[in-house]
């Protein structure tokens, strides 16, 4: 009969212990250090930070809330069963450790226990099953009849957002919008996925469970948001590519008048530029075949035919830029103007040209003034 | 002329032993063979994960660029998975398989040389892409259209689907030898239903390969043909389905998990029957919860699914069968519960794996009924929820099963024990570590950070639990380096093993250890199950 682990050897478990955990903190300590790729264009405040810690049990819509429950029913059941099951075998294991062999008792099974425990588990199975198509079915259930859709668009890597029922009187434009998604309180929010490449995946923790984006099928997905005034982190979940790390969204719920407010803005023609501004160069630019920006983007009412890259009308409007990853300030929108592929390698932003920075400077004057 | 006499137990020439091992037929060279690839491809994959770990330590890090890190999480995926949990098994059951059940060797000794070489040439074709800076990087799923001819065009996804090609051969042949030589090579007198519990379960892990497999090498030869014939199969911008390969794929790896965990499950049902000292507590009921999780594995696979936007309906069926699999599971942890109880316990190495094996897998279990209950799924899947499960499951199950099988039989493999000390240390180490590296990674899950992303922002409340992950990473890597450094020593130290050193009843241990090349001396006849106990006048029944 082997010794139980001595003292001796819980003192080396300790010290092998101790010291891996000294050695990981001080190679994520050198790995802080060193220079890389990463947004290392940007001072420390660029990235973006979050306004709030994301979490799917703190829910701020009507289904994230009845699927908040449910998770934690579930929990609850499995943490009875977990005590349990892991409470007997431990005590099994402590009870009958070290005895001598001819105390083991010779049995080969028992009908009646194999019959228990088949049919308790099986109980409590269909217990959860039920709960579970309860959920599926409240959740689609619209909460309010007040509805807007929205048309979600993923592409590597960032999302646009449409709203097919907000458009110019002339019905020739609908609002679109880049990696920002403003939404009334209290309203069923319709988003159909689609979307322009790979697989994607639309989640925002807080208001409701992820749906894939795949190209050829058009997904359907609904919230009701309940909590006004905060950006809330959306994220691409379905591995897409290089920077699928980086394809990020964010959700502004906002009472009824702001949403009628922002619509209203968002619809207004682009205010020239004056004439001998900085913007009115800009703008210049923007046109510039030899530049690039054309090629890929549009301003409604200004120019550009790609529909590739985000659609840039009322961009100053906009809280973030390249994917939801930085703010929207005239600094980080020059840094992204001069090096994108530095701020976000492998995003599909690539320039003819490098950009001057006079070009720049008027480009950035000129995006400023759209809002 | 002078006769010249060679001695008949001559030392071979070193060129004659490598010569010999190289074009080897023995099945338990052959299984030896297995394990030692496998163990490589074990501490590659391990060493990836440090990697991964390291870089996911703290917010914005900048160890590695993003490119890097896609190909890291696919190579360390589809290692663990093709490369060592699932051969991992053939190698065990190639050495074991036939002495449990008192053959000489494999039924067809050839075909199981070759599927050995299928699966050494479908690692070196994977791994050699690193040659050729084109690194497999769409994730060990491979969803197109990412991976497609549009969006992967350079040849990264080839070296994944050739190496995939030869790895699910060397698979499927193996599994045809391991059910031809389960039903007829068995000892005179040993029925079927009486087949030690680890062959039981290698014999319907194989019927699982033979029918899943085939849909793996359909998937990954349509994925060939859209990247270079110029099919269309899963290109939806000219009209295929992209979730035609979702459900290819799945009903594949679905199954793919069971047979990563059922072997498992048989080798601690005998090491935990043997340190016991007790008969396995309802023999017939584990072995048939196997054939009910080999039958409900294939009905189970759109459970991956439930985010791409299927019906109520279908999503009810999946939903259902994942939660019904919990009760054969149930089955089989409360009879190994049950094994135990009034039985006289030897805490050995092999014993405490076996025991952490069960204590973990409870988890794994538990949060994959959660995973089944398909509003919850919305919320925690893609997120490190379920990468903590898949490692509950895969880590804390699988290879807890195979650290246990190592050091219940390296002596039968080797002749000299293993040392105990350096054993436990090795098992508290890991367990401590894997539990420090993923039940965090239910939190962080919980709190909305998805998988597979190379990076992340600060304020949100992620570093912390990231940082103990990355701890208990390491923490894992120390056990995985005592376990080497235990062997090594042990393999000095030579202390002999007997034939029997467990006092185990399963008849590979009545030949001496290592086994003489023809296995038994005189073939047994075995007329009840746990022969090696049951002759002994002390045994009860």
């Amino acid at each position: 009969m082997k010794a139980p682990v001595s003292s001796r050897w819980w003192l080396l478990f300790g010290i092998i212990i101790v010291i891996a955990l000294i050695g990981t903190g001080g190679l994520v300590w050198f790995t802080m250090g060193q220079p890389g790729p990463t947004l290392a264009a940007c001072p420390p405040a660029c990235p973006y930070t979050f306004p709030q810690v994301p979490s799917v049990l703190a829910p701020e819509s009507v289904e994230a809330e009845q699927i908040a429950s449910l998770f934690w029913l579930i929990v609850g059941i499995a943490g009875v069963i977990f005590v349990l099951v892991e409470g007997v075998l431990i005590w099994t294991v402590l009870k009958f450790k070290n005895r001598p062999a001819e105390q083991a008792l010779q049995i080969h099974g028992n009908t009646k226990l194999e019959i228990a425990w088949t049919a308790a588990p099986a109980v409590i199975l269909v217990g959860v099953m039920g709960l579970t198509f309860r959920t599926m079915v409240d959740v689609r259930a619209p909460a309010t009849s007040r509805s807007i859709t929205v048309n979600a668009v993923a592409q590597q890597f960032w999302w646009a957002f449409r709203y097919p029922e907000y458009t110019t009187p002339d019905g020739s434009r609908a609002i679109v919008t880049a990696s920002e998604l403003v939404v009334p309180v209290n309203t069923v929010i319709e988003i159909k996925l689609e979307s322009k490449d790979v697989e994607h995946g639309f989640w925002v923790p807080e208001l409701f469970g992820k749906m894939d984006a795949i190209p050829g099928y058009l997904n359907q997905m609904k919230f009701t948001p309940t909590t006004v005034g905060t950006y809330y982190a959306g994220q691409c979940t379905q591995y897409c590519g290089t920077q699928h790390a980086q394809m990020r969204f964010a959700v502004k719920v906002v009472t009824q008048a702001e949403f009628d407010a922002w619509v209203a803005s968002q619809l207004e023609p682009a205010v020239e530029p004056a004439a001998g501004s900085l913007a009115e160069a800009g703008k210049a630019a923007f046109l510039d075949a030899r530049n690039g920006c054309i090629a890929c983007h549009v301003i409604d009412g200004a120019g550009g035919v790609g529909l590739v890259g985000p659609n840039l009308t009322n961009v100053a409007e906009r809280q973030f830029l390249a994917g939801g990853i930085i703010a929207n300030t005239p600094d980080n929108l020059a840094r992204w103007l001069a090096s994108p592929q530095t701020v976000k390698p492998g995003n599909k932003m690539v320039l003819p040209t490098k950009l001057d920075q006079p070009t720049i400077d008027a480009l950035v004057a000129y995006l400023e003034t759209l809002n | 002329m002078a006769t010249v006499t060679r001695p008949l137990t001559a030392e071979k020439s070193t060129l004659a032993v490598i010569i010999d091992w190289l074009t080897t037929v023995d099945h338990k060279k052959i299984g030896i063979m297995y394990l030692v690839l496998n163990m490589f491809f074990f501490v590659l994959a391990g060493v990836m994960a440090l990697l991964i770990r390291t870089q996911l330590a703290w917010s914005n890090l900048k160890l590695i660029d993003p490119d890097r890190y896609n190909e890291l999480f696919t190579m360390h995926g589809t290692s663990m998975i093709f490369l060592v949990i699932v051969p991992i098994w053939a190698g065990f059951a190639n050495y074991i398989l036939p002495l449990q059940i008192g053959a000489r060797d494999m039924a067809f000794p050839r075909l199981n040389a070759f599927s050995f070489w299928l699966l050494f040439f479908g690692g070196l074709v994977m791994y050699s892409s690193y040659l050729f800076d084109s690194v497999p990087n769409g994730g060990w799923t491979a969803y197109p259209p990412l991976t497609g001819p549009q969006y992967t065009p350079g040849p990264n996804i080839d070296f994944w689907i050739l190496g995939l090609h030869l790895v699910g051969l060397s698979s499927l042949f193996g599994a045809i030898n391991f059910i031809v030589t389960t039903l007829n090579l068995r000892a005179p007198g040993m029925k079927l239903l009486e087949v030690p519990m680890f062959t039981w379960s290698m014999f319907v892990t194989s019927a699982m390969v033979l029918f899943s497999t085939p849909m793996l090498t359909v998937a990954i030869t349509l994925l060939l043909a859209d990247r270079h014939f110029g099919t269309h199969f899963f290109q939806a911008s000219q009209g295929g389905d992209p979730l035609l390969w979702q459900n290819l794929f799945w009903f594949y790896s679905h199954p793919a998990v069971y047979i990563m965990i059922l072997p498992g499950m048989g080798a601690i049902s005998e090491v935990l029957q043997t340190f016991s000292r007790k008969p396995l507590f309802g023999y017939r009921f584990i072995a048939f919860s196997s054939v009910f999780i080999a039958v409900l594995g294939f009905l189970v696979w759109a459970h991956h699914m439930f985010q791409v936007g299927s019906s109520l309906a279908v999503n009810a069926f999946f939903a259902g069968m994942t939660m019904i699999i919990a009760v054969p599971t149930g089955i089989k942890i409360f009879n190994w519960i049950a094994t135990m109880y009034g039985g006289a316990l030897r805490l050995t190495s092999a014993m405490l794996f076996a025991i952490g094996f069960v204590t973990m897998f409870i988890i794994g279990g538990l949060s994959g009924v959660m995973l089944g209950s398909v509003p919850v799924n919305w919320q925690v899947h893609q997120t490190y929820f379920v990468v903590a499960h898949i490692h509950y499951v895969l880590y804390g199950g699988s290879v807890f099963a195979i650290f246990a099988s190592f050091y219940y039989w390296i002596p039968k493999m080797t002749g000299w024990m293993m040392d105990e000390k350096l054993g436990k240390l090795h098992f508290w180490v890991m367990l401590f570590g894997f539990n420090l590296a993923f039940f965090p990674q239910h939190i962080v899950g919980l709190l909305g950070m998805p998988r597979r992303y190379y990076t992340y922002a600060a304020g949100q409340g992620w570093e912390i639990w990231n940082l103990m992950s990355t701890l208990g990473a390491f923490l894992i890597a120390t056990s995985v380096l005592i376990f080497i450094i235990n062997f090594f020593v042990s393999a000095r130290a030579a202390k002999s093993a007997g034939a029997n050193p467990w006092e185990a009843p399963t008849i590979e241990w009545a030949t001496s250890s290592p086994p003489p090349e023809y296995n038994f001396a005189k073939i047994p006849t075995v007329t009840r199950m746990n022969p090696l106990w049951e002759e002994h006048p002390d045994a009860g029944h």
